[in-house]
């Protein structure tokens, strides 16, 4: 049986960053990096930041949401992120008091 | 700049298709936003940025619409870009038009967001559209791409169809997709190519186009025995100390996956290059200089673009410059007039001077730059101790190097590849040989899987108002 010795332990705890690192969800530190009046919402849970057209493709087949759900979603999208619109105090107030995020895992 | 209010309606008709098992193809239900200079039938108009053109009716939708729209796609609106094309004046704010506003680049909102096609590039990078459609005369797809993290691919002039676009160059312009994956804008890239009796360039002989350029995307392994050139003099070896070691790290990873990088020049690199390594397409003497070309063949094709429209009092090129006149609070005919156009419209004021006149000075200009990129340009620099290498590899944020492919009419692609120490983004760039889109679809992809993942923007600076955007 191996020994249990102090420096196997530090050893093992100097890696305890390394996989919480690990565990965290990008999708998650990227949202919380970003002013909240950019962030992408999900549509009927599913993240949409860096979809891919198979990926839009396979959503469609499977009915996770409508081609119009997804028209709609990028319709909002263009309101949020058009400057004219960014400008207006409520916006720029959601923007002040947004806190970091967090999702659950689905 | 606008959307389209027959969106949901479309979206609607498809999903009945879908629900009836119908499928278009992969564009099925895809929404895609379209650079303003790219003809769309009402209710959606289409004006090149300027106000000029408010209300004016396109005969037909774009050649490239109505493939886009029989494929499924649904046309969601017209991005914001540099006022026609930045044909208009030699200083702008990039990515600045009258009609759109201002343009910002999403990794930090006082920055450059680069030109023209720049609201394409930027509505996919920030998430807005899945893919989009930009143009390009020289740089107008390659510096958007590389400086908003996204992919680009400019074809070669003939591939896509300039009919219903709002021309610059004749000679020069082509049109292509923005994405944020190589083989998304492969799927989009199938979709727009084509023959089009109503454009000259893709009735060419010798002409080729991939039968499915996205079956080119591949992965990693692809680099295998891969042998590409590096671009040095002029090119390389003006690029930013920052951007290049970002550029390292990637070429020692292309290498270890069994690669081989070699420098190789455009022998015309002297003649065609601004020793300063700016961006430059007045260089040289008249009979030699890129705006010769552009300005000669823009007069006459902005006319014939012109004389096609209904519902609008400008039938010529003088129209337009005489309207920036009437209207300088937001058209900016002088210098000084309007932050956007630092040097008003001198641009548009050289190409009325020249009148359209196609004599020896431009078949000289023409004939030269034909030969100086294509044959001593890319080709050359292709042929490495008398072997065909597999492409030119460049980092080229300057888009100093971009301007050889694009005077030769040849097909660059870009893709996003890290942030500089700003945290501003960087791309790096691949050229070949005309019609060879298929091998820069293949390394590329290659290039994106070794990569794993572009920057996201950060949305830094996002109250900016600043006009012009900061460019340095």
């Amino acid at each position: 049986m191996a020994k249990i010795t102090l420096r196997g332990v530090l050893a093992l705890a100097s890696l305890l960053p390394l996989v919480l690192a690990a565990s965290r969800d990008p999708h998650v530190d990227y949202r919380n990096s970003i002013p909240a009046p950019f962030r992408n919402p999900t549509l009927n849970g599913v993240v949409l930041e860096e979809v891919t057209i198979d990926q839009l493709q396979s959503y469609f087949k499977k009915g996770t949401f409508t081609i119009q759900q997804y028209v709609s979603y990028c319709l909002e999208r263009i309101q949020a992120v058009s400057s004219r619109d960014r400008t207006s105090l409520a916006r720029i107030a959601v923007l002040i008091s947004a806190r970091p995020i967090h999702i659950s895992s689905p | 700049m606008e959307v389209n209010p027959r969106a949901l309606d479309i979206a609607k008709t498809l999903d009945r298709e879908r629900e009836r098992g119908k499928s278009r193809g992969p564009l099925h239900g895809i929404p895609i936003l379209i650079k303003d200079n790219i003809a769309t039938l009402p209710p959606m108009q289409t004006t090149a940025g300027s106000w000029s053109l408010l209300g004016a009716i396109s005969p037909r939708n774009a050649f490239i619409i109505q493939k886009l729209e029989d494929a499924g796609a649904i046309v969601l609106g017209k991005t914001g870009m540099s006022e026609w094309a930045s044909l208009r004046s030699r200083w702008h704010s990039d990515g600045y038009s009258a009609r759109g506003g201002q343009v910002r680049n999403p990794f930090d909102l006082s920055r450059n967001p680069y030109g023209s096609s720049g609201g394409s590039a930027v509505s996919v990078s920030a998430n807005v559209v899945p893919v989009s459609i930009g143009t390009e005369t020289d740089g107008s797809i390659s510096g958007p791409a590389v400086i908003n993290s996204v992919v680009g691919i400019k074809p070669t002039t003939g591939i896509t169809s300039r009919a219903g676009v709002i021309p610059s160059s004749t000679t020069q312009d082509t049109i292509g997709p923005f994405a944020r994956t190589i083989k998304d804008a492969a799927i989009v890239l199938d979709v727009i190519k084509g023959v089009d009796r109503r454009d000259n360039a893709t009735t060419v002989k010798g002409r080729k186009e991939e039968k499915s350029y996205a079956s080119f995307a591949t992965g990693k392994k692809a680099l295998k025995g891969a042998k590409l050139g590096l671009v040095t003099k002029r090119c390389y070896e003006y690029q930013k100390p920052d951007h290049k070691l970002v550029a390292e790290v990637l070429f020692a990873k292309i290498r270890s996956e069994g690669a081989e990088i070699v420098n190789v020049d455009f022998p015309s690199a002297e003649t065609r290059l601004r020793e300063d390594g700016w961006w430059d397409w007045e260089l040289g003497p008249v009979d030699q200089q890129e705006f010769t070309v552009v300005k000669a063949e823009a007069y006459g094709a902005m006319n014939d673009y012109l004389s096609e429209l209904t519902n609008t009092p400008i039938k010529t090129f003088e129209d337009i410059v005489q309207f920036n006149k009437d209207n300088a609070g937001t058209e900016g005919p002088n210098p000084g007039d309007h932050p956007g156009f630092i040097t008003g419209q001198d641009l548009f004021e050289d190409i009325i001077a020249w009148g359209g006149v196609k004599n020896e000075t431009y078949w000289k200009a023409k004939e030269y730059i034909r030969h100086q990129t294509q044959d001593l340009g890319v080709d050359a620099a292709l042929t490495y101790r008398g072997k065909k290498l597999d492409a030119l590899i460049l980092l080229d944020m300057s888009l100093t190097c971009q301007q050889i492919p694009a005077q030769a009419g040849y097909p660059t692609i870009h893709l996003p590849v890290g942030i500089d120490d700003r945290g501003m983004p960087i791309g790096i760039s691949l050229f070949q040989t005309k019609w060879e889109e298929g091998e820069l679809i293949r390394l590329a992809s290659a290039i994106e899987d070794l990569v794993g993942g572009r920057p996201k923007p950060k949305f830094n600076s996002f109250l900016s108002k600043n006009i012009p955007t900061k460019s340095d």
